[in-house]
């Protein structure tokens, strides 16, 4: 990775352009990082949690220039059952800094329906987790039913891991939350938002939970969830790992789990994550550790891919 | 008129009114005043509002008391609750500084003491700070001795320099000021400090009975518009400041919200956490712009470099040091990662400006 100057591709008949002034580095970005999975197109601009202000838009846009917005990073494929019906449900979308330049850049050219107005009472530096919020928001929305029970364990307390921490204590406060987590800064997080924090999955009693958040996505993380779940558990993946794992059926049948999976959310999780972060964006900014310019970019990448100690990186550009 | 506050003006003839720091203009960016950045915890908040219920009650802080007394592991009769520190240096002055009293301070001082020991009408002996921001230890003990000084104002780390007397010499400080000077100790930011560059209180305070520890919820509890202070000092001069002190001073929200503090300390221990994280940062910013500053233990950094306005300009206010004695220079206190994302820009944009 590497930062330099290029030109902002001409913009589609229709499209706004943001001057990006929050940017997030996400997970996703560091698994591109490792691996180059999903860019269509090197040299790639990642990137796809964003917020910024239009610089310019055409009047059919409905957007001023001058207004702050967050976008959906969710580009529909345009040729998935769901996109025949609503491009909202598409069931393959690529992701704004894969398939097109993304948000680590000055500025990020998008369609409008794409782009999500937010008030100007909420800052930029906590509206730019309208995207990583909106994806706990949706995997949280995929429970079923709501456990009813108090005891949760979220393996991973990076930025999904606190945000799906932050998003429960608003919604329970009195549930039970056992963090397995072994960087100190984001083990400190998950015992300041209220839970007992272990270093690691195997620290924590077996089928002792009734929710399970993978958000540590390493190869032994699912593993982990599946010896942690109590019968009738719920099991919510939200990390990416390509690792494979082995699942003895016997565990999936003998304590009736389920596991469930989700990816991205819909547009109406994003405008809940922008009203929530407008009501109560307290709750959420302690994830922000860092926030860095763009030129600090590629080293704070690499020691993130290295060893991570950061909890969610922001970028100004 | 004249007649009429003809006592008023003669107290008031030294004192400089105090300047609070400057508000943003937006929710964010405010570095004018040492506050916690990422405010109170959750748990904090709804013990708050809760409290709400109870407003209509005077509280007294009995129970407070006993808590904290546990915390520090003194006995209650050692600790004194107060409405913010700010309201235990009136009180100290009060009790301590008689017209024409002499009091060590520190040049440039913190503000309050400096503000109490003038409406006391005390007679301020100011040592200059060292090169580094800190306190000139042994010139102060020397005042306090040759004056035969009622009180010591030590702040530790100092405001506004942000510098922390070295703990070793604390005990030689305490032995060799007179027995009738009340050393107050203000660990305002303690929690900020370098947990070996922590002075050992608990044997100050066993050896030393005029030693006053001040410390505040003000700072790592976030509790700083709520005002909650206390003291630990000895049984008898504690006994004293509580004759004294107003006796429902500290509010119900206030109570509750320190309470509800003490219980939650992983809350204050992530947030102290993300602000050294964030002074190491500037620390290091500093030293390769080459730009003056106070190596500071505390949660700002006063720094000379650019001013006020130019910081205004990215949207910070920060504390310009004409307020605290330290012309030229701007004190800029520690907030989110984001403000202080923006904090470096103006530096290095200052730095790189013809």
């Amino acid at each position: 990775m590497r930062v330099g100057e290029r030109d902002l591709p001409e913009p589609a008949a229709g499209d706004v352009v943001v001057r990006v002034e929050w940017a997030g580095l996400c997970g996703s970005d560091l698994h591109v990082m490792r691996g180059g999975a999903w860019v269509t197109e090197w040299p790639a601009t990642l990137g796809h949690e964003l917020y910024g202000r239009v610089e310019s838009a055409p009047a059919a846009s409905g957007f001023a220039v001058g207004t702050a917005v967050v976008a959906d990073s969710r580009i529909p494929c345009g040729a998935c059952a769901g996109c025949a019906t609503d491009p909202d449900a598409c069931s393959q979308p690529g992701f704004l800094g894969e398939i097109r330049p993304g948000a680590f850049a000055t500025r990020c050219s998008l369609p409008p329906a794409l782009l999500h107005p937010v008030p100007e009472t909420l800052d930029g530096a906590t509206a730019v987790l309208a995207e990583p919020l909106a994806v706990v928001l949706a995997g949280l929305g995929r429970l079923s039913p709501t456990p009813s029970s108090r005891r949760v364990a979220i393996l991973g307390h990076g930025p999904i891991g606190a945000l799906a921490q932050a998003e429960l204590r608003r919604r329970e406060p009195g549930w039970e939350i056992a963090v397995a987590e072994p960087a100190a800064l984001r083990a400190s997080l998950g015992r300041a938002l209220g839970a007992r924090t272990v270093p690691a999955g195997d620290d924590l009693p077996a089928a002792g939970f009734d929710l399970v958040i993978d958000a540590a996505g390493h190869a032994a993380s699912l593993t982990d969830a599946l010896r942690l779940a109590a019968p009738g558990a719920q099991i919510l993946v939200l990390a990416i790992s390509e690792a494979a794992v082995s699942v003895r059926p016997i565990d999936l049948v003998e304590r009736a789990l389920t596991v469930f999976g989700s990816n991205a959310f819909r547009a109406a999780d994003l405008r809940t994550a922008i009203e929530l972060l407008a009501r109560e964006g307290w709750r959420y900014a302690p994830v922000v550790t860092d926030a860095i310019a763009l030129d600090e970019l590629p080293e704070v990448a690499a020691r993130q891919l290295r060893a991570p100690d950061a909890i969610k990186v922001l970028i100004r550009p | 008129m004249t007649g009429l506050l003809a006592t008023a003006q003669r107290r008031l003839q030294d004192v400089r009114p105090y300047t609070p720091g400057r508000p943003s203009t937006r929710s964010t960016g405010k570095l004018s005043s040492n506050e916690a950045p990422l405010g109170p915890s959750p748990r904090v908040r709804a013990a708050v509002a809760e409290a709400a219920h109870a407003a209509h009650r005077y509280a007294t802080s009995a129970e407070l008391r006993s808590l904290l007394a546990d915390h520090e592991d003194v006995e209650p009769d050692r600790v004194v609750v107060s409405s913010g520190s700010d309201e235990l240096c009136y009180l100290v002055a009060t009790l301590f500084i008689d017209v024409g009293s002499p009091v060590v301070l520190s040049a440039p001082s913190y503000q309050i003491d400096e503000l109490v020991t003038r409406v006391a009408r005390g007679r301020a002996l100011h040592v200059p700070v060292t090169g580094r921001g800190g306190h000139d230890l042994d010139a102060m003990a020397a005042a306090a001795r040759e004056s035969d000084a009622a009180v010591l104002w030590l702040p530790t780390p100092h405001n506004p320099t942000g510098a922390a007397i070295d703990p070793a010499a604390l005990p030689a400080l305490l032995d060799s000021v007179p027995e009738t000077c009340l050393v107050v100790l203000d660990e305002a930011y303690r929690a900020f400090v370098d947990p070996d560059r922590r002075p050992d209180t608990a044997a100050a305070l066993a050896g030393h009975p005029n030693l006053l520890v001040q410390r505040t919820f003000s700072k790592d509890h976030a509790l700083a518009g709520l005002r909650v202070g206390y003291g630990i000092g000895a049984p008898d001069v504690v006994e004293a400041i509580e004759r004294i002190r107003p006796p429902f001073n500290v509010n119900v929200a206030a109570l509750a919200a320190a309470r509800a503090a003490l219980a939650d300390l992983a809350w204050s221990d992530y947030c102290v956490a993300l602000v050294r994280r964030e002074r190491g940062r500037l620390h290091a910013l500093l030293g390769d712009l080459g730009i003056e500053h106070f190596a500071s233990q505390a949660n700002f950094v006063t720094l000379r470099g650019p001013d006020p306005q130019a910081f205004a300009d990215a949207g910070l206010a920060v504390r310009d040091g004409d307020d605290l004695g330290l012309p030229g220079w701007v004190r800029l206190s520690i907030g989110t990662p984001p403000e202080m994302a923006l904090a470096r820009h103006v530096l290095t944009s200052h730095q790189g400006a013809p």
